[in-house]
């Protein structure tokens, strides 16, 4: 069970500074000046960006205003992922503010979901807790959950109520005493090398004769390539929120304290800088 | 419904002329097992559709009747499933083939069809035309009515025409809820992207009506896993649900079934897509030459 609560809170609470621009070929009325804000890792762009929007109508014709959507350095960003993901995966490397381009024409079909509304974050949302409950007990834990159960997750992370969200999460983070943990753990490893978007597998905490599984155990069967092999330089850097845990770190504890609000991990890796 | 019914009537009845090259017309007469409501089939090609359609409401019925055994689909029993459909594939030539990830050893199988049927306006002003409201839970029907009388609004501009619609269909495999997934997307040849409401114009009536009563609850928009681009899908968290007593069957009559045979001429009629009755055939030959 989750028992690090500072833990839980300072995930919860890390925030990216950010600076909105509006594309320079969108045909303005005015001067649309840049938009900044504090983005919580833990959210959703489209979830955050109702004051982006707002901002940057107002110097817009009506005629003008299509479905909005965020770039950076020529990346559509995927509105599904965390915030904290797009970051570390596209960005980790850039100066702050993190610079976000915002479009309102020629929305890429070919890469982005849409999103007409806050209930489609939220079917998302659930749905994903709801996989990741499926790896961790049967989906036993959140089927037993009431509509409202449901509703108090989703309301927690649109209203950044950290203790209304984690007063149901935690039954979400629970195991019987006797294993050694989930039944599977839920993650995803990211990368941007090839077309493939994530790689998910089944991995489960613990091996049969009960030996903890780790970061780097998790990393030698998905992702070896992360490893640095012996007197080699790090090629790879693997990132949670931002961090990059010791390959030590029982992936057990990273699930019930790294997971994002949607109950899984996500893992990024990033090509080393080669200063 | 047959595309010259009458009460298909005005402009409804063309959408479905249009459409018939993927639904094909009708001919025989029967009825849909729950709703009574007059079922038509092609005795040739549509027989494999309706026994589809029958056998899903037989997997509804019997869910209660049966106990909660496990009947997962392993990722190996889904890849021999997938080569055995294949292979059967070739010798129908239906266009099914199976895609590599590249660099793993994981794919899915994939198939492309043609067809004529309404397209929209540019999509983006059709998802964007209810800004920040929330989504739409009233019976599919009434949504089509109103967008219908939308369309009549229109002069000139985004009419809609009749054009010929790629429509793509993958099976792949979901390691969290161990069955198979269907995803699938519908564009024009220069690749605008169809919109759900507009795929389900080109969908056979029965299968809307009866099994898509909540659409956005089991069908949305999710990014594809393995190359990354938004498909619609089928979610798959109650498939164990609706397969168990299909399997649970044939294990009781000790009989082989391919579980791919099984699942995807169930839920692909619903998306237009359907399994020649022949591949029934594909688990016997399972039995004869086990891998």
């Amino acid at each position: 069970m989750a028992d690090d609560k500072d833990v839980l809170r300072d995930v919860w609470f890390g925030r990216i500074p950010t600076c909105f621009t509006l594309y320079q070929d969108e045909i303005t009325e005015r001067e649309a000046e840049p938009f900044y804000l504090l983005l919580p890792r833990v959210s959703y762009l489209t979830l955050v960006t109702d004051k982006v929007k707002k901002h940057f109508h107002k110097a817009m014709r009506q005629e003008d205003l299509e479905e909005m959507w965020f770039e950076y350095e020529g990346t559509p960003l995927k509105w599904h992922y965390p915030i904290g993901v797009l970051f570390d995966l596209h960005a980790s490397n850039t100066a702050l503010p993190w610079s976000i381009t915002v479009h309102f024409k020629d929305f890429p079909e070919r890469d982005l979901l849409h999103c007409p509304s806050n209930s489609v974050i939220e079917a998302h949302f659930m749905s994903s807790i709801k996989e990741a409950d499926t790896l961790k007990h049967k989906g036993q834990v959140v089927n037993e959950m009431q509509k409202k159960d449901h509703k108090q997750l989703w309301m927690g992370l649109q209203n950044d109520k950290f203790d209304q969200f984690w007063a149901m999460n935690r039954k979400l983070m629970e195991y019987p005493t006797e294993d050694s943990g989930f039944r599977y753990i839920p993650f995803r490893i990211y990368q941007t090398m090839s077309d493939r978007p994530f790689i998910q597998k089944l991995f489960r905490p613990a091996s049969p004769d009960g030996h903890t599984h780790t970061l780097g155990d998790l990393l030698k069967v998905v992702f070896p390539a992360a490893i640095p092999q012996d007197d080699e330089q790090k090629k790879y850097l693997v990132v949670v929120h931002g961090i990059e845990p010791l390959l030590e770190t029982p992936v057990q504890w990273l699930s019930e304290h790294l997971s994002h609000p949607d109950n899984f991990l996500h893992i990024s890796i990033i090509p080393a800088p080669s200063d | 419904m047959h595309a010259d019914e009458p009460h298909a009537g005005g402009h409804r009845g063309a959408c479905w002329k249009k459409a018939e090259l993927v639904m094909r017309a009708p001919s025989r007469q029967l009825r849909d097992p729950l709703s009574n409501d007059k079922l038509q089939l092609n005795p040739d090609s549509d027989s494999a559709r309706l026994t589809g359609f029958v056998k899903f409401h037989k997997f509804m019925a019997g869910e209660r009747a049966q106990g909660m055994g496990v009947f997962h689909l392993e990722e190996e029993t889904f890849r021999h499933s997938c080569r055995q459909f294949i292979c059967h594939s070739r010798a129908l030539d239906d266009g099914w083939s199976w895609e590599e990830v590249e660099g793993s050893d994981e794919g899915y199988m994939k198939k492309s069809i043609l067809g004529v049927g309404r397209t929209a306006p540019p999509p983006a002003l059709d998802w964007c035309s209810r800004p920040g409201e929330d989504m739409d839970t009233r019976p599919w029907t009434e949504q089509v009515l109103e967008d219908e009388d939308e369309d009549e609004e229109q002069v000139g501009g985004d009419k809609e025409t009749s054009s010929v619609i790629r429509y793509e269909y993958h099976v792949l495999y979901s390691c969290s809820y161990q069955t198979p997934v269907l995803y699938f997307r519908a564009s024009t040849l220069d690749g605008r992207s169809l919109s759900l409401e507009k795929m389900w114009d080109n969908v056979h009536p029965n299968y809307r009506q009866r099994l898509l009563q909540g659409p956005w609850d089991t069908i949305t928009q999710q990014e594809h896993p393995l190359i990354g681009q938004p498909f619609f899908v089928l979610h798959p968290c109650r498939t164990q649900e609706f397969m168990r007593p299909v399997l649970a069957a044939a294990s009781a009559e000790n009989r082989s079934l391919n579980y791919i045979v099984s699942w995807l001429s169930s839920v692909g009629p619903v998306v237009g897509l359907s399994v020649p009755l022949s591949y029934a055939s594909v688990a016997l030959q399972a039995t004869e030459a086990p891998k």
